[in-house]
């Protein structure tokens, strides 16, 4: 990171200005706080576990280590959609301790958002639905682009381990 | 002063550690000592050993350690000197020392030292110094304390409740003597109270170093790749040779970072002998402890997992098997029993035989206290080793009063579980009037075993070869079914009860849909044994694919969802696998009928 770039995080972060990862799932935009992204993989192949919930897809082998696969897809109740492996990536992200991969369509960007373009309203709709969704921004062209922080899409699942990690 | 409480929180747990080290050197030579009590050297290690702990206890603050440290100094110094002659009551009572200060370590791994014992001990210690010859407390060889923890109140004895004033015979004042020893009262809470949760493990230098050179190894490699890559310059040889190389690299590093959690076994031993000893000294037996292979390793968990189940298995031995000297005399056996504990590695895996020349099951008495508590059916034909077996079952014990020193409520099951939970086996042998012999087989590591690949709708699973007896292959037309939920099949003319594993483990119900296909193959089925509780099981597979060197992975807290897994494993080519805890399946399976049923 050079100077310019560190005053611009610096600057960012006095304004309150939040980077997020972009991608999208079916036709919406989505992001994801980037302090959350460990890393992003292309798809590798995944092994399925018996008897659990449908969003849980399974185990993958990042680099010796093995970690759990969501779909996110289904996590939001969208509509499965067969994978296109040439664009479909996983973001790996920490929740709590754990390690925890979501299939997402596609990675586009990374993009910061100022507090004034974050509806943040939206709150109390998380309670009722539990998918995560934290947050709506507006971009420029007023497109809407939902914010999800997937420690509280898995936080009222059978992902129960989640969420007493997460408290505790 | 000012010192961070978390330093000295690390200074203490380096300081644990070092001390139980030092424990176990201290035992080792006590046990040296007693076998030739003449040996000043030993004395003189021992004292060494002794002082070493006061003054570093006293750095980290664990005074009460340090005074009692300084008492049993002291009775060392004197026995060294000639000034006392070592008794087996000193003996006793120096050894329950090293016992009581392992407690204590374990205190302040526990979050809160606790030093009452120490301080009931250094009395007995203390006696000792006053001339007293024979102890306070001489009979019970367990660590309780001195009933009355007396107070000042009686004159002679004040003296050594407040560890201060040195007795007469304390010839020797060392420049140490006079700290200053107060009944160290609730001083204990400002003991670092944190608990020692991070183990450690001591690696030889060389291991290390070797890890780093194969390390270096790979970094060219890598290099070598990256330039034939950018110049253009590969092909097949190449690729080959570069891969054979990274191939031999890579078994190379496997196994050495596979040995640093290995660890002698000579600590385990030791601790064994002691127990031998103490059995010995207690019932008034001659019993020698053989030992063979102390220093072949295995791994740290594996060892640390064996101190109770061995412990428990050379009681016996000594206890049970061994015959006091005027019956084997009279049996013509010398008047000294042995038990040899050799260990070492046996092809894959690790074996320890544990043989004592002792009296031998009775097979004919274990026949009668099976079939009493109906574990045996009266017309049972049973060979004699199958005899020997039932000894395994929970709730058996010939002996019909377990005696304070071998039957601590633990029985041979325990035993047998224990072993089983390691991956290991336990077999037995055993003559009537000759002794007997108890086989151990384990895993060389908790991390690695050998492992059969099977495959279950479409997926791969990894079975321990621990975990079951055989594969065989079983024709379908040969099923009963005895209930819609049970169905059996005569395998060796033993019911063995079948579970087909697609059934168990199945996805969720989307993809159930999809993976139906295979059902149709009718006929041969493969099949794997195993005994689970008197029962026999035999697991459908669809297919099983080849045995490997498997490399056991944790899951994650999410995964445990899915309970029949004890871990996952990266196949060879890359994909993840579950290794399957089948005896969980089973166990599963049977509870659910059972409650079906009720």
């Amino acid at each position: 990171m050079d100077i310019h770039e560190l005053k611009q995080e610096n600057l960012d972060q006095r304004r309150g200005r939040k980077k997020y990862l972009i991608f999208t799932l079916g036709s919406k935009r989505y992001g994801m706080p980037l302090n959350l992204v460990k890393e992003v993989i292309s798809l590798v192949p995944i092994t399925p576990i018996p008897k659990v919930p449908d969003f849980y897809k399974g185990l993958i082998n990042l680099r010796g280590q093995i970690i759990s696969i969501i779909d996110l897809r289904v996590k939001l109740g969208l509509k499965e959609a067969p994978i296109e492996p040439k664009k479909t990536c996983i973001i790996i992200t920490h929740v709590g301790d754990i390690v925890v991969g979501s299939i997402t369509d596609e990675v586009i960007e990374v993009v910061g958002y100022e507090p004034e373009q974050l509806d943040i309203s939206e709150n109390e709709r998380v309670e009722k639905k539990g998918d995560g969704v934290i947050a709506v921004a507006k971009e420029k062209d007023g497109q809407l682009t939902l914010i999800i922080d997937i420690r509280a899409a898995l936080e009222n699942t059978e992902f129960n381990v989640l969420k007493d990690q997460r408290s505790a | 002063m000012d010192i961070d409480d978390s330093f000295m929180a690390e200074l203490a747990a380096t300081f644990v550690e070092e001390l139980e080290d030092t424990l176990d050197s201290i035992e080792n030579a006590f046990l040296r000592l007693e076998k030739n009590p003449d040996d000043k050297d030993v004395l003189h290690e021992i004292f060494r050993y002794f002082h070493n702990i006061k003054g570093s206890s006293k750095t980290v603050g664990f005074t009460e350690l340090s005074q009692f440290a300084h008492i049993a100094e002291n009775l060392l110094a004197n026995l060294r000197d000639g000034t006392f002659q070592l008794n087996d009551h000193m003996m006793d009572a120096l050894l329950q020392s090293a016992d009581l200060m392992r407690a204590y370590a374990e205190s302040v791994k526990g979050g809160a030292a606790e030093a009452s014992d120490l301080e009931a001990h250094a009395l007995v210690l203390g006696g000792f110094l006053a001339g007293d010859q024979t102890p306070l407390e001489t009979k019970s060889s367990a660590p309780s304390a001195p009933s009355e923890p007396s107070g000042p109140s009686e004159p002679e004895d004040e003296s050594f409740v407040n560890f201060s004033a040195e007795p007469e015979a304390l010839s020797k004042p060392s420049p140490v003597d006079n700290i200053a020893l107060q009944k160290p009262a609730p001083r204990e809470a400002k003991a670092p109270s944190r608990p020692v949760t991070d183990e450690t493990l001591k690696v030889p230098v060389q291991r290390i170093n070797s890890i780093l050179d194969l390390f270096c190894e790979q970094v060219i490699i890598q290099s070598s790749l990256d330039m034939a890559l950018k110049e253009g310059q590969w092909d097949q040889d190449f690729i080959e040779k570069t891969l054979g190389q990274l191939k031999k690299l890579t078994q190379d590093l496997q196994h050495t970072i596979v040995t640093l959690r290995m660890v002698p076994i000579k600590g385990l031993l030791n601790r064994l002998e002691r127990s031998v000893r103490d059995i010995a000294r207690v019932s008034g037996k001659k019993i020698q402890f053989e030992r063979h292979g102390q220093d072949a390793e295995l791994d740290k968990n594996i060892v640390d997992a064996l101190v109770d189940p061995l412990n428990h298995m050379v009681r016996n031995a000594s206890d049970h098997g061994i015959e006091d000297s005027a019956t084997r005399l009279k049996a013509g056996k010398n008047e000294t029993g042995t038990v040899r504990l050799s260990a070492g590695r046996v092809g894959g895996s690790f074996e320890i035989v544990l043989e004592d020349d002792g009296k031998g099951l009775d097979a004919e008495r274990i026949l009668q206290k099976a079939m009493k508590l109906k574990l045996i059916n009266e017309s049972a034909n049973l060979t004699q080793d199958q005899i020997h077996e039932l000894i395994f079952h929970s709730g058996f014990s010939t002996l019909d009063k377990a005696t304070e020193l071998s039957g601590r409520g633990v029985g041979m099951d325990v035993v047998r579980q224990q072993l089983l939970a390691l991956k290991g086996s336990c077999q037995i042998q055993s003559e009537k009037g000759k002794g007997t012999k108890f086989i151990i087989r384990l895993p060389l590591s908790l991390a690695m075993f050998q492992g059969t690949i099977v495959m279950v709708s479409g997926q791969r699973y990894v079975v321990p070869n621990s975990d079951f007896t055989e594969a065989i292959s079983i024709d379908e037309k040969d099923f009963f079914n005895v209930s819609d939920s049970r169905k059996v099949v005569k395998i060796k003319d033993r019911v063995t009860r079948i579970v087909d594993l697609k059934g168990q483990l199945r996805f969720h119900p989307h993809e159930l849909h999809r993976r139906h296909e295979s059902e149709g193959k009718a006929g041969k089925k493969l099949a794997i044994i195993l005994d689970y509780e008197e029962e026999h099981f035999a697991l459908l597979v669809d297919d099983i694919l080849s045995q490997e060197q498997i490399v056991l992975k944790r899951l994650g807290p999410e995964a445990k969802q899915f309970s029949k897994a004890s871990g996952g494993t990266i196949l060879g080519d890359g994909a993840v696998a579950l290794v399957l805890d089948v005896k969980e399946v089973v166990r599963s399976v049977r509870s659910k009928t059972s409650s079906m049923a009720a």
